[in-house]
């Protein structure tokens, strides 16, 4: 009910009315080595090396460099390449062939297909797409088509994925001055998942919704995570428009608001062309450049074609079901679906599943997992153990893990802790001296203030309640006796 | 009913797909019954037929394969007349776009298209397509039609020479087209990629560019001019006889060995001389020596038997080009008598076999006398290198044995500085080593 009113509230436009026409196309990063040799794929801003590049225009299938493509050209500015041995290597730096494609990304891009029902060429044919802004040493990107023809399924029916490419990552630019280009070498070569929904998405709400969809099921796989790993781009035009591209969104949410922005500024504008639109901090869209023409792609004749065989598909099975069923035995465990989510989307479930082992208790592990992704698996053990021995607050425990402490440190929480038994001596201590509060109503109230302000926070609430109760009861039980 | 062809438009169906495109050739790199089909966005995918793959035609012939691209050259008199001569390697390959194919055949007009401001720097006074080979391919026929070009222009005027070849062997071409011609009358600069002309990357645009510049100079040498770092910055010129490739993909593979470059060229033009020594362009006629006797070339090591010299001697061998380790050291005596070479190195040399010892260090020159051993080598006969690396002594043993009527004079004749060959004094340059 409250959903939906929400939604009336953001359709400002009569997106049917106006033909709307959406689709999605996401490029997601893997978390492996490189696609075609076998650097890793870090972010790392420490340089071993640098080197100069000059990429020159291809001859056109006119069979000339034209006269203008040559003077920019001549005009261009220095292409500056920074790296680190750790990773780039002459691969990166066009000074080695390629090597084998990395079996794990080609692996998950097969996973990723089946995830989304696709159907799977019979060979893979590695492109070289041509790319001389200087953002690839070699002039073009390394880009295979794996899948055709898949879906996702959203609120308002399959969202059609028309095509999943496996392909490599370009440089960073780090520095651009008048003169020069400086490009870190690092991300080059990064296997990217790309993903193309047909323009069919409804609403920019719902465009929202199957970009969410597709990144919780991309999530179910080795992809990389954080900020730069995902980029989300939006295809959007109305009637009488013309087809915009929509790039650079920081956070996915903006999704809505940018694309009723655009919707607006093209309904304002008179003469529409095609292009690129970079969006701002404001939600509004600035213009980057014009919509290329595809661009051209032939093979790389340096890479074989690639089979996709039953064995590699049965191998992208067999490691998928464990990552799909998480969730499920989760939910078996009797854990709300909030909580199981959230143990999957955070990658912790063998943590969870080593911890409950121990503990045999998914509620307390998940709560006290999900507080510091980073807690150790033998902090919170520990802190569980001595949880459950009630030798530790409840207090203490969050406190620590949320500071995830050095074990070694743990001692001085436990030894603080007062004990069960010294917990009831100080009770009934307390009851006998304060035996006129028992016939009062807020009896157990008023003493467990007293007690609570005599253990100074050393003993664990839940515990000195239920021993409270306990004493209170037996106290009352002899009472009636007497009487 | 249309039989289809590659560069039809079709359409697949199979199972529940239907796939269109158009039919693009198979490769040898396919798998078997592998349909290559390039679909509207470019991509290319490979459908397998089977039985129930059905195949229907949407229209004939969408386009035809591309044609090679050629460069279309303006004459220019006031500048050098410059001859390029192409004999095939990854310089010359090209890439169809339309259809992917990859072709070994590019004419030099087709090379230089990707390097259309060579016009600026030298007007071409004309294009020779020699063969079309790959570099691991090449033999002595090849150079000798190469050397008969190389006199045929030089007679014909050319100011300067521009080879392209496959880099494999193209210091081994380099070394023989040096001896075959002796020191050439014009500058001669032979070049190569490691890197194909369709991509952006393409390095033969700089090593061809400071191939023109450098034909422009008063350096009359057989050179090959190829990337001096592995920026896109400038080249050296180093001496036919001695440079060697030293990397096997890296485009400043190519390094000089036991010598100086001639010439720091940039693709701007800038130079800069590193040495002075060389030879002027002058007016001589040019003799060829093509004839190219039987050697071999052998590494010694640890655990090697000489005994397999005596397979060269029985096979007819003239010559014999041994890798020594170090200052030119074969296991001796103390190896024990299986593996002690020097008996076995003079019973050849008694034969009549030149055997010349060279390092396989590469770098550095060799020496006949500073341990026993070497002075016991020594007095067996052979020859030593000097600082002439291996495959370049080779092709020296080759041609002076092929070219000598006696033993004696051969072995005066390799021991004399042909071309340059034979450095006296070996300096330490910034350019050794990467
Ligand atoms: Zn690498």
């Amino acid at each position: 009910m409250k959903k939906e009113l929400l939604l009336v509230m953001f359709l400002v436009f009569d997106y049917e009315k106006l033909k709307f026409k959406c689709g999605l196309e996401i490029h997601q990063q893997l978390n492996t080595n490189k696609l075609f040799c076998s650097c890793k794929t870090l972010i790392n801003n420490e340089y071993d090396f640098s080197f100069e590049r000059k990429l020159m225009p291809v001859v056109g299938e006119s069979g000339r460099i034209d006269e203008s493509a040559l003077n920019e050209f001549k005009k261009r500015k220095k292409m500056k390449y920074f790296g680190n041995y750790e990773t780039s290597c002459l691969v990166d730096m066009d000074s080695e062939p390629p090597h084998e494609i990395n079996h794990e990304a080609l692996i998950i891009a097969i996973q990723m297909a089946l995830l989304l029902k696709m159907k799977l060429v019979d060979e893979i044919q590695v492109m070289r797409k041509t790319i001389i802004d200087g953002s690839i040493t070699t002039g073009f990107q390394r880009t295979a088509l794996i899948a055709t023809n898949g879906y996702i399924e959203t609120s308002i029916g399959r969202v059609p994925i028309e095509s999943l490419v496996l392909e490599e990552d370009s440089c960073r630019k780090i520095k651009e001055t008048e003169k020069e280009i400086h490009w870190a070498l690092d991300r080059q070569g990064t296997p990217l998942i790309e993903l193309m929904t047909a323009p069919v998405l409804k609403t920019p709400q719902h465009a929202l919704e199957t970009a969410l969809k597709l990144r919780e099921l991309s999530r179910k796989l080795k992809i990389k995570r954080g900020i730069g790993t995902i980029r989300q781009d939006v295809n959007v035009s109305i009637k009488n428009g013309a087809r915009i591209e929509i790039k650079g969104f920081q956070n996915v949410k903006q999704m809505p608001k940018v694309i009723d922005k655009e919707i607006q500024r093209q309904l304002k504008e008179k003469k529409l062309v095609p292009q690129v639109r970079v969006v701002l901090n404001d939600n509004t869209t600035k213009y980057l450049r014009p919509l290329s023409s595809s661009s051209r792609m032939y093979p790389e004749t340096d890479a074989l074609p690639i089979k996709i065989t039953k064995e590699l598909i049965e191998e992208a099975r067999r490691i998928l079901p464990r990552i799909i069923d998480v969730k499920k035995e989760l939910l078996k465990l009797g854990l709300k679906e909030e909580i199981a989510n959230q143990i999957e989307r955070t990658g912790q479930y063998e943590k969870f599943k080593h911890l409950n082992a121990r503990i045999k208790n998914p509620k307390l592990v998940s709560t006290y997992l999900l507080i510091n992704k980073k807690a150790s698996t033998e902090l919170l053990e520990k802190v569980l153990i001595n949880l459950q021995k009630k030798k530790i607050t409840k207090q203490n425990a969050k406190q620590i893990i949320k500071q995830n402490i050095n074990l070694s440190d743990l001692k001085k929480f436990i030894a603080e802790t007062i004990s069960e038994d010294d917990i009831r001596k100080t009770i009934n201590k307390i009851l006998e001296s304060k035996k006129e509060l028992l016939n009062d109503e807020r009896a157990f109230k008023m003493l467990m203030g007293l007690v609570m302000k005599e253990f100074k926070g050393k003993a664990d609430g839940s515990l000195v309640s239920k021993i409270l109760k306990e004493e209170i009861k037996k106290k009352l039980k002899s009472v009636i006796r007497k009487f | 009913m249309n039989k289809i062809e590659v560069g039809d438009k079709i359409r697949i169906e199979k199972k529940n797909m239907v796939y269109e495109g158009i039919l693009l050739p198979t490769t040898d790199a396919s798998s078997k019954n592998m349909i290559i089909l390039k679909l509207s966005s470019g991509y290319n995918i490979g459908i397998k037929k089977d039985k129930n793959t059905k195949i229907t035609l949407i229209k004939k012939s969408v386009f035809k394969p591309g044609k090679i691209p050629k460069m279309k050259f303006k004459k220019k008199s006031e500048l050098p007349n410059i001859t390029i001569i192409g004999t095939g390697g990854t310089i010359g390959t090209h890439v169809d776009y339309k259809t992917g194919g990859v072709f070994m055949c590019r004419t030099p007009e087709e090379i230089l298209a990707a390097v259309p401001e060579i016009n600026e720097i030298i007007n071409i006074k004309k294009v020779i397509n020699l063969f079309n080979v790959g570099s691991e391919d090449i033999n002595k026929k090849h150079w000798k039609k190469l050397a008969e070009a190389v006199k045929k222009e030089i007679e014909d005027g050319a100011d300067g020479i521009i080879i392209t070849h496959g880099t494999d062997t193209l210091a081994m071409t380099s070394a023989a087209l040096n001896f075959m011609i002796g020191v050439p009358p014009i500058p001669i600069a032979l070049v190569g990629a490691q890197r194909s002309p369709d991509r952006g990357s393409f390095d033969g645009r700089l090593n061809l560019l400071c191939a023109a510049h450098y034909c422009t100079t008063n350096i009359a040498e057989v050179s090959v001019v190829m990337h001096g770092s592995i920026n896109d910055d400038y080249c050296y010129a180093i001496k036919g006889t001695k440079v060697r490739k030293n990397h096997s993909s890296r485009r400043d593979a190519f390094q000089p060995i036991n010598t100086i470059p001639f010439l720091k060229i940039w693709d701007d033009g800038r130079k800069e001389f590193l040495r002075k020594d060389y030879h002027k362009r002058e007016k001589k006629r040019v003799e060829l020596k093509t004839n190219f006797a039987k050697v071999g070339l052998i590494k010694v090591y640890q655990n090697s038997e000489p005994r397999i010299l005596e397979w060269y001697l029985k096979n007819d061998y003239k010559g014999l080009v041994i890798e020594g380790t170090g200052l030119g050291h074969v296991p001796g005596r103390d190896a024990g008598t299986k593996y002690n070479w020097i008996p076995e190195i003079e019973k050849l040399v008694k034969k009549g076999v030149i055997i010349v010892i060279c390092t396989s260090t590469i770098h550095g020159r060799t020496n006949n006398r500073v341990y026993r051993n070497l002075r016991l080598l020594d007095r067996t006969g052979v020859l030593w290198g000097k600082d002439l690396h291996s495959e370049s002594a080779l092709i020296k043993l080759s041609i002076v044995l092929g070219s000598a009527k006696k033993l004696e004079e051969a072995k005066k004749l390799f021991e004399t500085n042909l071309v340059g060959e034979f450095e006296e004094r070996t300096l330490i340059g910034d350019v050794l080593g990467f």
